[in-house]
């Protein structure tokens, strides 16, 4: 989701490239943990003007748990068949990404809906030419109408945390 | 990188009413359609309301129909995305709480043709993007067809199996109640 550090020349147009990415998952269950990861995310970011857009868009269907038969559920519920990606989208100041921390607005949109996050928080690591990036999106089931999921007539916790860890070069 | 195929939306139009609880509330829809006419289904609108930067957003149907219910009055900048389609924006909308219907707007030559007034200063507005040309676009990133594209029918068939799946547990619960 997040974008990166300050280009090498300040205030030159600069376009950045997902090169691997994992995001996950975590749903609570008072009887059972899971987590699921998905590989596939794809993304590109454009500084312009002192300004950066970023947008990233993971595949539903990559989101591996472990389980099929869950992951498919979780397609199901998730409608992930009718909106097959998760799209993020984040827009700030170029200077701002020249902190080892920065807090960005994001846009995600998710099983048709679209939820917004104001100043979550990302670590941001330049080296070797790359910039790592890791943060965890407090999404909620509620975020994007989502019906909490049952296992043996009790539901899932509305807190279904995304941990984002990425790594980009311009 | 190709450009996307224009995007175009049209039809759009307000029908607000007036309900005992919740008076002077508006109603939009619309329609969204591509270059050929063709319905363009799961793409998001979202529309702001430029005076109180409230987002709302909705998806379009199969026939390319949205809709926003319970809009409080004032103007509200639309955005149109779809996958594979160029981004599309309309500044600024008025939604009134008195009822009212708007003429179908007619897509020519691939783009837009807007029958609403476009305000003269757009860079005044307080919200207004500062520029849509740099923002990067799911055709940007290489996705193939298969992972942009919903598929209405694969979802019914999910929900048919959960349903199945619901249906089998509890008939295997009720058959372990009678065996005790």
């Amino acid at each position: 989701m997040l974008l990166a550090s300050l280009p090498a020349f300040a205030g030159a147009d600069s376009q950045w490239v997902l090169q691997q990415g994992a995001l996950t998952y975590h749903v609570s269950h008072p009887l059972h943990q899971t987590e699921g990861v998905s590989h596939a995310a794809k993304g590109k970011g454009v500084c312009h003007l002192g300004q950066c857009d970023f947008l990233i868009a993971v595949p539903v269907k990559s989101f591996d748990s472990g389980d099929s038969n869950r992951d498919l559920h979780m397609l199901q519920v998730t409608r992930g068949a009718e909106f097959p990606l998760v799209t993020v989208r984040t827009r700030f100041p170029e200077s701002a990404a020249a902190s080892t921390t920065i807090n960005v607005d994001l846009e995600i949109q998710f099983a048709g809906q679209t939820a917004q996050y104001k100043q979550v928080p990302f670590k941001v690591e330049t080296k070797g030419g790359e910039t790592h990036i890791a943060g965890t999106i407090p999404a909620t089931l509620a975020d994007f109408k989502i019906d909490p999921p049952s296992l043996l007539t009790m539901p899932v916790k509305n807190d279904i945390p995304v941990r984002v860890d990425m790594t980009w070069h311009p | 990188m190709n450009p996307v195929v224009l995007f175009a939306c049209v039809s759009v139009a307000f029908t607000p009413f007036l309900t005992a609880q919740t008076t002077g509330l508006g109603v939009l829809t619309g329609r969204v359609i591509d270059a050929s006419g063709n319905a363009v289904a799961n793409a998001t609108v979202t529309a702001t309301g430029l005076e109180n930067g409230q987002v709302r957003s909705a998806t379009s149907g199969t026939d390319g129909r949205y809709k926003f219910e319970g809009l409080p009055p004032g103007n509200y900048r639309l955005k149109f995305e779809a996958t594979g389609l160029k981004m599309l924006e309309i500044p600024s909308t008025t939604v009134d709480g008195t009822e009212m219907t708007v003429p179908d707007e007619k897509l020519e030559g691939g783009e837009l043709v807007s029958s609403k007034p476009i305000p003269a200063q757009q860079d005044n507005l307080p919200n207004a993007p500062s520029s849509s040309k740099t923002e990067p676009t799911l055709a940007d990133l290489g996705l193939s067809p298969e992972q942009t594209q919903g598929n209405t029918r694969e979802q019914a068939l999910l929900d048919k199996r959960t349903h199945m799946l619901k249906i089998h547990h509890r008939m295997g619960r009720s058959s372990s109640k009678h065996s005790l």
